[in-house]
């Protein structure tokens, strides 16, 4: 039963993910990164739950309420003080993309079968799932032009390295988790800043325009 | 205890430098108090450093211990001083301390005396990260003081960074050590590969590479990592740039201490730490020395900046101390212990007097430089009048560096002449006996253009009319910068008479190194020197001796059979003599510039302005070819450059590239597990 709810949640994490790349609009990307990371932290209560570990069910609570709320509500604002909402052409278009992602996808299942012994039932499930977002957050990185985006795509490949944290050996000791999660909120705040600077300085959130840099 | 003193004397000459640097930089603001506790620190440090040497060399009771140890990874930074270390550790502390004494009145004046505090740190970290070099017992502690020691030197270079000059050549000598430190790296690695532990104990044991290319590579490396620093040919493009750019105060310490560190890891790791060397290491290394004796010398007479014509001879010096390794290296190879002594002895003894003389001829220039705020001799001269004591000290140093009797050049260089003779007499190889007497005739070739290099320098600064207003207003040093000079020249006299001194010394040293035997003989006593089997002998006080009763004899034939002495105005054919109508530097070194042509290959740009056989205007310009500057590095660093422009493609300035990059990475990664799994 427990299993079964680990790997729906997995599975809905990489719907999340697959609806991120055919998203244009940026409050929806954001909101379905909450929805990604409140999977996640599903992933970690089940988990917690069945196997009555405490410091997994403090790290769900941590996940939801950082990456679920925080995050996603400071990242609207950003959005909301420079007012662009909408990604421009990404340098590839929607459908090929998607077809893209769908290779990544089994190539990371394919991968996740050969990596170490204990991968089987839903534990070979949920690493195939993060190594699959994990390639498709950096893919998503690649090919979109929006600062907002792209910080939205680390997170999701930060949320991918959790979630094989959480599928290999059932979490990462607490420590590690919150100096991560502080890591994140961290990284969050000075990429937000640094929007505002781009944005500031080329009238645009477009990085492809920080070639212009280049001495 | 003396067990525990010298257990602890190296942690307090560290705890000493850094704590008075500390409270120095905390002056910093007020330049002549931080720089008078740094060089305090520093004196007091070298001190303590000194006898601890000194104690080593007498009892050969070692100290060892551990500096740091970080206790997650096990690793530990440690120390240990042998015979060999103790020899760099006093030749580095007899300089030390004069140039601390020195440094306190020469660093105040000037322009950049308002950053003297920031020297006097950097001259107390240079002495101290070159101890740690003589004393790391490991890799890591070793290429730590390594690269500690050439961050401080290129700090100190860039001392004037107002002026380009300093710039250029303080990112010449940090690119050059990059170079160098990458060998070094480079042939510890390959050691440490079939090796447990990165401490000197087991790497440089001598038993971990079998004889054969591998080893000789590793050689190669080392050779060329200690070469930059030592200011080898063709490695020492470097020294000419960096030593006229740094102050004075530094410049002797670079050029009498700090390329020692190169010899230092010549003899530590290519000479006695990958076992017997081979008889083409010696041979190599012989050939360098022999290139950088008489080239060094060679350009050091085309010189007119008196700092400039100093590195230079630092640069033949360096060629002189590496003939009596490499002497000794063939001789190890070949199994003669007795010859490897006398050819080590003589370098190791080289290494000492190169040091004091060369300090001395700093120092001494340093005030030169000081008195006339120029350091283009053409535009000194009858100095010997405003600056007796300074003019003095530069010609006891311009005597010893010429290897004139009974100074302690000569001393040094005569024992590396016996021992090029005996080699050749008692050796069988043909390439032995080839290449023995061929590098004697060039070090005697090297000790007269010496000879005529500092004639002309010490003529044409010290001698005749004052060539510039400056140098008609020139004034003596203040004691101060005096007393060290005074006591180097003192040290080169006396070891110059009693070579025993040092050389009873030296036994134990080359007698710790592996395969060499020192002949019981070497020293008869204080003021003889002598190879084995009674080879030849000399008595430097007798020769001293000699010397004087021959002036004594001159003096008194004048006296006697001479005239009385008639005072007149020199004969000027009618015109006025002043000192436009001296010799100059060009003019003296150029019959040498002619001769050696070959090398030289100069060009000369003549033109005269007015009618062609009564010009009213004549200029005269020579200049000699840069040949390593020309040929070697000039297509080296347009290769670089060249490959550099085509490595920017790569470094588009795109996030999106970057980034594609990294998942290309990642991408290549997982599919190598798929295709591994």
């Amino acid at each position: 039963m427990s299993q079964d709810l680990v790997v729906l949640c997995a599975a809905g994490m990489l719907v999340t993910a697959y609806l991120m790349v055919g998203q244009k609009a940026l409050f929806t990307a954001i909101r379905l990164y909450a929805i990604q990371s409140v999977l996640l932290g599903g992933v970690a209560l089940v988990m917690g739950l069945a196997g009555h570990n405490a410091h997994l069910l403090a790290s769900a609570a941590l996940t939801i309420g950082l990456k679920g709320l925080l995050i996603p509500w400071f990242l609207m604002r950003v959005i909301d003080r420079i007012g662009i909402r909408r990604e421009i052409e990404p340098f590839l278009n929607v459908p090929s993309s998607l077809l893209i992602c769908l290779g990544l996808t089994v190539v990371g299942y394919r991968v996740s079968t050969r990596l170490a012994d204990g991968a089987q039932g839903a534990a070979h499930h949920v690493i195939g799932v993060s190594l699959s977002m994990l390639l498709m957050g950096l893919f998503l990185m690649v090919t979109r032009r929006k600062a907002v985006t792209q910080i939205l795509a680390l997170l999701t490949v930060e949320n991918s390295v959790f979630l094989v944290a959480l599928g290999a050996t059932s979490g990462m000791p607490l420590i590690v988790e919150l100096g991560i999660s502080f890591d994140v909120i961290v990284a969050v705040l000075v990429l937000g800043v640094l929007v505002h600077r781009i944005v500031d300085r080329f009238d645009s959130m477009d990085v492809s325009r920080l070639s212009k840099l280049k001495g | 205890m003396p067990d525990s003193w010298l257990g602890w004397a190296l942690p307090a000459a560290l705890a000493i430098r850094l704590g008075s640097a500390a409270v120095a930089l905390a002056f910093a603001r007020r330049a002549g108090v931080g720089r008078d506790i740094a060089l305090a620190g520093s004196a007091l440090a070298s001190l303590v450093t000194g006898g601890l040497a000194a104690s080593v060399l007498a009892t050969g009771q070692g100290p060892s211990g551990t500096l740091l140890r970080h206790a997650a990874s096990g690793l530990a930074v440690g120390f240990s001083v042998d015979r060999l270390s103790a020899w760099f550790l006093l030749v580095l502390a007899v300089l030390a301390i004069p140039v601390a004494v020195y440094s306190r009145a020469y660093l105040g004046h000037g322009a950049s005396a308002g950053r003297s505090g920031f020297v006097g740190v950097g001259l107390c970290a240079l002495v101290g990260a070159v101890e740690l070099v003589f004393v790391a017992d490991g890799v890591i502690g070793f290429l730590f003081a390594w690269e500690l020691m050439t961050l401080v030197t290129t700090a100190l270079v860039a001392t004037e960074h107002e002026r380009p000059q300093p710039r250029r050549a303080a990112l010449l000598y940090l690119g050059l050590s990059h170079l160098a430190t990458g060998c070094l790296i480079a042939g510890f690695l390959l050691l440490a590969r079939r090796s447990a532990s990165l401490a000197f104990a087991q790497l440089l044991a001598g038993d971990l590479l079998p004889p054969g290319p591998e080893r000789s590579g590793v050689f190669l490396l080392f050779l060329a990592g200690f070469g930059v620093k030592a200011g080898m040919i063709p490695l020492h493009v470097w020294l000419p740039e960096a030593h006229p750019a740094a102050p004075t105060a530094v410049s002797a310490l670079m050029s009498a201490v700090l390329i020692k560190t190169g010899i230092y890891g010549l003899y530590r790791v290519c000479a006695f730490g990958l076992g017997v060397p081979s008889l083409s290491w010696g041979v190599l290394i012989l050939l360098c020395g022999a290139a950088s004796a008489i080239l060094g010398v060679l350009y050091a007479l085309m010189q007119h900046d008196i700092k400039r014509l100093l590195a230079y001879h630092s640069i033949e010096n360096v060629g002189i101390i590496l003939l009596g390794l490499g002497a000794g290296m063939m001789a190890l190879s070949a199994g003669r212990g007795e010859l490897a002594a006398l050819g080590i002895a003589a370098s190791l003894f080289h290494v000492l007097n190169h040091a004091l003389f060369k300090g001395l001829l700093f120092l001494g220039a340093g005030g030169v430089v000081m008195a006339t705020g120029t350091r283009n001799i053409e535009h000194m001269g009858g100095l010997i009048r405003a600056m007796p004591w300074t003019a003095l000290f530069f010609l006891v140093g311009a005597a010893s560096i010429s290897a004139l009797p009974p100074l302690n050049g000569f001393a040094s260089e005569w024992l590396l002449f016996q021992a090029f003779l005996y080699g050749f007499q008692v050796s069988q190889e043909a390439l032995v006996r080839f290449l023995f007497p061929v590098a004697g005739a060039l070090l005697a070739l090297t000790s007269a253009l010496a000879a005529a290099c500092f004639v002309k320098a010490f003529g044409i600064t010290f001698l005749a009319l004052p060539r510039s207003e400056a140098a008609r207003a020139a004034h003596e040093s203040p004691w101060s910068m005096l007393a060290p000079q005074a006591a180097l020249a003192a040290a080169c006299v006396a070891l110059g008479l009693a070579p025993g001194l040092a050389l009873r010394v030296l036994g134990p040293v080359t007698g710790s190194l592996p395969g060499v035997t020192p002949p019981p003989g070497l020293v008869l006593g204080a003021f003889v020197i002598a190879p084995p089997e009674h080879f030849d002998h000399l008595v430097p006080p007798l020769v001293a001796l000699a010397l004087l009763v021959g002036l004594a004899a001159a003096f008194a034939l004048a006296r006697v059979a001479g005239r009385a002495v008639r005072l007149a105005p020199t004969w000027g054919c009618g015109g006025e003599l002043d000192a436009r109508t001296e010799y100059t530097a060009t003019a003296f070194s150029k019959p040498l510039m002619l001769i050696f042509a070959a090398v030289y290959r100069p060009t000369r740009k003549v033109e005269t302005v007015g009618e062609a056989h009564f010009p009213t205007e004549v200029k005269y310009e020579a200049e000699i070819e840069p040949t390593f500057e020309r040929y070697l590095y000039a297509p080296l660093a347009r290769a670089v450059m060249n490959a550099a422009s085509r490595m920017k493609v790569i470094q588009a300035g795109s996030l999106h590239a970057y980034l594609a990059y990294v998942i290309a990475l990642v991408l290549g990664l997982v599919l190598l597990l798929w295709w591994r799994g």
